[in-house]
C-alpha cells in the first residue's frame, strides 16, 4: 500500500470517531433530559409534545436534505463536525426518546417521591438515580446511535468538502475514485476500514442486538 | 398507587387538563425547572433540523433556485410537473416499489423461516444468529463497494464463476437490464439477518406452553407452526414488513458505491434520484419538491400502516 | 457520566488539534488530475514559489471527476471553500459569477501586461461581463485515438475513416474480426456525450448551436439534435463498445484502451498520455502503437470539417481567497511552466510562447488543428450550465443504454433548458 494510506487511514478513523462520539454524547444528554421530563413530569401538553417528537419517526432525513443543506450553511456549521453531528442528534433524538422514556418509567416512583420529601431535587434525583440505574438502556441507545453514526453517509456527503474533515464512508469512497480499477488496494482499504465496526460489534454484540431489534420492537 | 401510575405515565393519560400539584412533596417550581431545562435541548434541536427543514422544502420546492443569495423566482407548483414529468423519477419509484416486494416476496419468508430454526438451542446456533446478522452492521457503503467488487465483469467473484463454465462473464451492474436485480440481491444479504433477529427475539419472548399444549392435543410439529406460533407472531410480521417498506423508501447509501443510480437511471431510488437531480445540482427547488413527494408517500404510508395493520399495538 | 466526561474532552481535544496548524497564508488549491506525473510538476511549482514567498503554503486537495462535479455546488457555499478550484468555463463558470462565489481578479490580470501574454481566446472564456474570474491553462481536442496494432489486426486502415459511415464500416470489420471497436466509459456519462455532441458540432455547425440556444428551430428539440441523435444511435445499434460500457468509469475505460484491450477510444486530446498512468501495467501504449483521427465527418452536415469540440480548462479564484492565490495562480500560468508541462505532454499550452515546449508529433497536431479551428466547441455539459448539461449526459447515456430514443432525447434536453434550472 502505498504509504500516505496509513496516514489516510488515521485521519478517516480519527474524524469518524470525532463525528460519532459527538454524536451519541449530545444524543444522550438530550434524550435522557427530556425522556426524564415526560417519564416523571406530568404537564399539560406532555402528551402532545411527545407525538410531536415522535414525527421524526415517520421519514428519513434525505427527504429534508436540501433545506437541511441550507439551514446548516446559514448557520455557518458547513464543513465542521457540528454540521454533521447536529442534525444526526436531532433525526435519531424520537426513537431515542422513546426509549429511555420507557426504561425511566420502569424507576420506582416510590423513589422519587422519597427522594423529594428529602429535599432533593429533580435535577439531583436525574443526575444521581435515574443515570446511574439506567445504565443498560443509555448503552444500547449510545451503541445505537453510534454505529449509525459511524455508517452514516448520506449526511456528511452533503455538509463536509474538506478532506481533511471526511468521515471513513466518505473518505474510502474518494479512494475508490482515486484507484478506479486497482481492486487490491481498495479491498485492503475496506478490510482496515471495517474492521473496527467488526471489533466493536463482538465487544458489544449484546447491545446492539438488543438495541436494533427489541428496541425497534418496543418503540 | 392509581395517582403515581397517572403521574408517571403522563402519555395517554385521560383528561390532561391543568397540572395538577402532586402528591405532598414534589413542589410546581421543581418541575417548572425540569420542563424549563429539560425540554428545550431536545425540541430545539429537532424542530430546528428536523420539523423546519421539511416546512422549507414545500416552500423553497415553489421556487427556481441555486441555492445562493435568496429563492426569488416563484415558479409555483412547476417544479413538481417538472418531476412527474422525468422519466427517471417513475423508474426510481417502481425501483423502490420493487424493493418492497422482493423484501415480502423473498426476505421475509427467509428470515422466519431462520428464525425458526435458529431459535432452537443447539450447538452453533448463536454463532450462525451473529453470521447472519453480521452484514446489517456493516456499513452500506462497505457493504456496496465489496458487492462491487463481487459483481466486477473483469475481476470479480461472479466473473470468475462465469470463466469456469467457460462462458463470457457479464457485467451485472453495467447493465440496464440486470443492475437493479444484482442490487436487490445485495438488499436482501445485508438486511435478512436483521429481520431475523427480529424474529427470534419474539420467538423466545412466546409463551412456550401454548405449543406444548397444541402438542399434547395432538397437533403435528407442522400444525403446530401454522396455527399456533405463525398467529403468535403476526404482530412482528407487521412490524418487520413496516420496517422492509420505510428502509426502502430511505435506501441511498448502498445504490452510490454499486451503481449511483446507473446505468442510465435504472437502479436509482427515491433518495439517490433526489440525490443526482438535486443536491448533486444545486436545484435546491427541484429536490425539495422530490423531497416533499418522498414525505408525503412516507407519512401517508405511515398512517395508513398504522391504521389498517397495527390496531392493536 | 465520568466516562461521557471524559469523551466530550477527548473530542474537544481532536478539534483544537485540527485547527492548530497551519502557516501564516495557506493557499488551498483543489485539483482532479489523476496522471501522477502531472501532479508531480505542479507540486514543484508550488514548493519553488512557496521557496520564493516565505509564510505562504500551497495545499493540494485531490477530488475525483464526478465526484468533483457532484460536490462543487455544495463545495462553494462553504466558509472554507478552496481558494483554487479547476474549471471548464463555459455556463458553469456563468452560473458560478452569477451566483458571487468567484474573486474578480480582473485588475490582477490585468496589471504589468500580464494578461497579453494568454492567448485572447483561451482568456475570453473565463472572462465574463468583461471581467476575469479566472486563467486558462490548456486548450484540448476531441477525437478518436487508436491502438495501430488491433487496427491492423482488423485489417482496418484508420486513415480513411473520414465519414461517420466509415467509421460504421471500421466497426463492423473490427467486430468481425473480433476486436472490440471502441471502449467508453459510459458510468460516468460525459464520455457518451462527446458522440451526440460532435455529431451535432458536424451536422449543424455553429449557427444551430446559436441559434439553439436563442431558442429558434426548435431550440435543442430541432432536427440537428435529432439528426445527430439518430446518427449515434446507428453506431449504437452495432454494439461497439466493450462488454459492460455503462458500468465503466472514464479512467476505468482509459485504463481500459491502455491495456491493449479496445481499439479505438473517443478521446479527449489529453488522454493520449493519461492512458499511461491509467493503464494496469502504468506503462499503457508507447508513441509507435498509438494513432489519432479527428471525428469524423457528415455528408450533408453544415459545419466545417476543421471545427472543433474540445475544452478550455483552467483554474478560477474563489471569493474571499487571499490575494496570494491569485499570484500564485500566475506564476503557475506562465510561458516557463507552460513550456516544462507542454514538454511533458500534458497539455496544449495557452500562453504565448508556452508552444516552443511542445516536443511530440502529436501534441503539435493537437496544436495545429487547434490553430485552424474557425468554431471551438466547449462541452456540452460545461457549456450549457449546471443542469443542463447533466441533462445532456444523463440523455446520452439513455440513447446508448437503449432506453431512450433520439427524437425524445431532445425533446428532454429542449424542456431543461426552457425549464433554465
Amino acid at each position: 500500500m502505498p504509504i500516505s494510506c496509513s496516514q489516510r487511514y488515521w485521519q478517516l478513523l480519527r474524524n469518524s470517531l470525532i463525528i460519532s462520539t459527538l454524536t451519541v454524547t449530545l444524543t444522550l444528554i438530550v434524550a435522557s433530559m427530556a425522556a426524564f421530563a415526560f417519564a416523571h413530569v406530568k404537564f399539560y401538553g406532555s402528551s402532545m409534545l411527545l407525538s410531536y417528537l415522535t414525527l421524526g419517526l415517520l421519514f428519513p432525513a434525505a427527504t429534508a436534505v436540501l433545506p437541511l443543506f441550507i439551514k446548516v450553511r446559514d448557520l455557518g456549521l458547513l464543513d465542521t463536525y457540528f454540521g454533521v453531528a447536529l442534525p444526526q442528534v436531532a433525526f435519531g433524538l424520537a426513537m431515542s426518546v422513546l426509549l429511555l422514556r420507557r426504561f425511566f418509567k420502569d424507576i420506582p416512583h416510590e423513589l422519587l417521591e422519597a427522594a423529594l420529601v428529602d429535599g432533593c431535587s429533580y435535577v439531583k434525583f436525574f443526575r444521581y438515580v435515574t443515570l446511574p440505574l439506567s445504565r443498560p438502556i443509555l448503552a444500547t441507545v449510545g451503541t445505537i446511535t453510534f454505529v449509525n453514526s459511524w455508517n452514516a453517509y448520506l449526511l456528511p456527503l452533503v455538509m463536509l468538502n474538506t478532506d481533511a474533515l471526511y468521515p471513513w464512508p466518505l473518505g474510502i469512497m474518494v479512494y475508490q475514485g482515486e484507484y478506479s480499477s486497482e481492486w487490491h488496494l481498495i479491498l485492503a482499504f475496506i478490510t482496515l476500514t471495517i474492521l473496527p465496526t467488526i471489533i466493536l460489534f463482538l465487544i458489544a454484540q449484546k447491545h446492539i442486538v438488543a438495541g436494533l431489534t427489541a428496541g425497534a420492537v418496543k418503540g | 398507587m392509581a395517582r403515581r401510575i397517572a403521574i408517571a405515565s403522563p402519555v395517554g393519560a385521560a383528561g390532561e387538563a391543568a397540572p395538577q400539584v402532586a402528591v405532598r412533596g414534589p413542589s410546581w417550581d421543581g418541575r417548572f425547572t425540569v420542563l424549563i431545562l429539560f425540554l428545550p435541548p431536545a425540541l430545539l434541536l429537532f424542530t430546528l433540523f428536523v420539523v423546519l427543514p421539511i416546512g422549507e422544502a414545500a416552500w423553497y420546492s415553489g421556487f427556481n433556485w441555486n441555492g445562493f443569495g435568496r429563492p426569488t423566482n416563484w415558479i409555483g407548483f412547476d417544479n413538481y410537473r417538472f418531476v412527474l414529468e422525468t422519466r427517471a423519477f417513475w423508474l426510481a419509484l417502481r425501483n423502490n416499489g420493487l424493493i418492497i416486494a422482493v423484501s415480502l416476496a423473498i426476505q421475509l419468508p427467509l428470515a422466519l423461516t431462520l428464525a425458526l430454526i435458529l431459535a432452537e438451542r443447539f450447538r452453533g446456533a448463536v454463532a450462525l444468529r451473529m453470521l447472519f446478522f453480521m452484514p446489517y452492521i456493516l456499513a452500506e457503503i462497505a457493504t456496496g463497494l465489496i458487492f462491487s467488487f463481487v459483481y466486477d465483469g473483469d475481476y470479480g467473484l461472479v466473473a470468475s464463476i462465469w470463466r469456469t463454465f467457460g462462458a463470457e462473464p457479464p457485467h451485472l451492474l453495467a447493465s440496464t437490464d440486470t443492475a437493479m436485480l444484482a442490487v436487490l440481491i445485495v438488499i436482501v444479504w445485508k438486511y435478512f439477518g436483521f429481520h431475523m433477529m427480529l424474529f427470534i427475539a419474539a420467538l423466545q419472548g412466546l409463551d412456550k406452553s401454548l405449543v406444548e399444549a397444541a402438542r399434547i392435543d395432538g397437533a403435528t410439529r407442522s400444525q403446530a407452526l401454522r396455527h399456533v406460533v405463525i398467529p403468535l407472531l403476526y404482530p412482528t410480521i407487521r412490524l418487520s414488513v413496516f420496517f422492509a417498506i420505510v428502509g426502502s423508501l430511505q435506501l441511498f447509501d448502498l445504490v452510490m458505491p454499486l451503481t449511483r443510480g446507473g446505468p442510465a437511471d435504472s437502479s436509482n431510488t427515491m433518495v439517490s434520484f433526489l440525490y443526482n437531480n438535486g443536491i448533486s445540482r444545486m436545484r435546491v427547488g427541484y429536490g425539495s419538491a422530490i423531497g416533499v413527494i418522498l414525505f408525503v408517500i412516507c407519512v401517508t404510508f405511515a398512517f395508513t400502516y398504522k391504521r389498517w395493520f397495527m390496531r392493536d399495538e | 457520566m465520568r466516562l461521557l466526561g471524559k469523551l466530550v474532552l477527548a473530542a474537544a481535544a481532536c478539534l483544537l488539534w485540527a485547527n492548530s496548524a497551519a502557516a501564516d497564508t495557506t493557499i488551498k488549491w483543489l485539483h482532479i488530475e489523476v496522471n501522477p506525473a502531472q501532479v508531480k510538476i505542479w507540486e514543484e511549482v508550488a514548493r519553488s514559489y512557496e521557496a520564493s514567498h516565505p509564510g505562504v503554503k500551497v495545499e493540494m486537495q485531490f477530488l475525483e471527476n464526478e465526484a468533483y462535479k457532484a460536490k462543487l455546488p455544495t463545495i462553494l457555499q462553504s466558509k472554507d471553500r478552496p481558494h483554487i478550484i479547476y474549471s471548464w468555463a463555459g455556463g458553469v463558470l456563468k452560473a458560478q459569477v452569477e451566483a458571487g462565489v468567484l474573486e474578480d481578479i480582473t485588475d490582477s490580470v490585468r496589471s504589468g501586461g500580464y494578461s497579453d501574454t494568454i492567448a485572447p481566446a483561451a482568456l475570453a472564456a473565463f472572462t465574463q461581463n468583461g471581467r476575469v474570474f479566472g486563467l486558462p491553462i490548456a486548450l484540448s481536442q476531441v477525437g478518436f485515438l487508436y491502438n495501430k496494432d488491433l487496427m491492423a489486426k482488423g485489417n482496418v486502415d484508420a486513415s480513411r475513416i473520414k465519414t461517420w459511415d466509415d467509421l460504421l464500416g471500421a466497426v463492423k470489420t473490427l467486430k468481425a474480426a473480433g476486436v472490440t471497436p471502441i471502449v467508453v466509459g459510459g458510468a460516468d456519462k460525459w464520455p457518451l456525450h462527446f458522440y451526440w455532441t460532435h455529431l451535432a458540432v458536424r451536422v449543424g455547425g455553429k449557427p444551430a448551436f446559436d441559434a439553439a440556444l436563442k431558442g429558434e428551430n426548435g431550440g435543442f428539440a430541432g432536427e440537428t439534435f435529432q439528426r445527430s441523435g439518430e446518427l449515434f444511435k446507428q453506431l449504437v445499434d452495432l454494439q461497439p463498445f466493450q462488454n459492460g460500457f455503462l458500468g465503466f468509469k472514464n479512467p476505468q475505460a482509459v485504463g481500459y484502451f491502455g491495456d491493449g484491450k479496445a481499439t479505438m477510444i473517443l478521446a479527449i486530446s489529453s488522454f493520449y498520455h493519461t492512458q499511461r498512468a491509467l493503464a494496469a501495467d502504468k506503462v499503457g501504449l508507447g508513441d509507435d502503437k498509438l494513432g489519432w483521427f479527428d471525428f469524423p465527418v457528415v455528408p450533408g452536415g453544415k459545419g466545417e470539417p476543421s471545427d472543433t469540440l474540445g475544452g478550455i480548462t483552467g483554474w478560477l479564484i474563489t471569493k474571499g481567497a487571499p490575494k496570494e492565490a491569485t499570484d500564485f495562480l500566475k506564476f503557475f500560468i506562465s510561458k516557463d511552466v507552460q513550456a516544462r508541462l507542454a514538454a511533458g505532454n500534458f497539455i496544449v499550452p495557452v500562453v504565448k510562447g508556452g508552444e516552443a515546449g511542445l516536443n511530440s508529433a502529436f501534441m503539435k497536431q493537437i496544436a495545429a488543428n487547434l490553430a485552424k479551428s474557425n468554431y471551438h466547441q466547449n462541452f456540452y455539459d460545461q457549456s450549457l450550465g449546471p443542469s443542463v448539461g447533466r441533462v445532456v449526459n444523463d440523455v446520452t447515456a439513455e440513447i446508448a443504454g437503449g432506453s431512450m430514443n433520439p427524437q425524445d432525447a431532445a425533446k428532454a434536453i429542449e424542456a431543461a433548458w426552457k425549464q433554465g434550472n
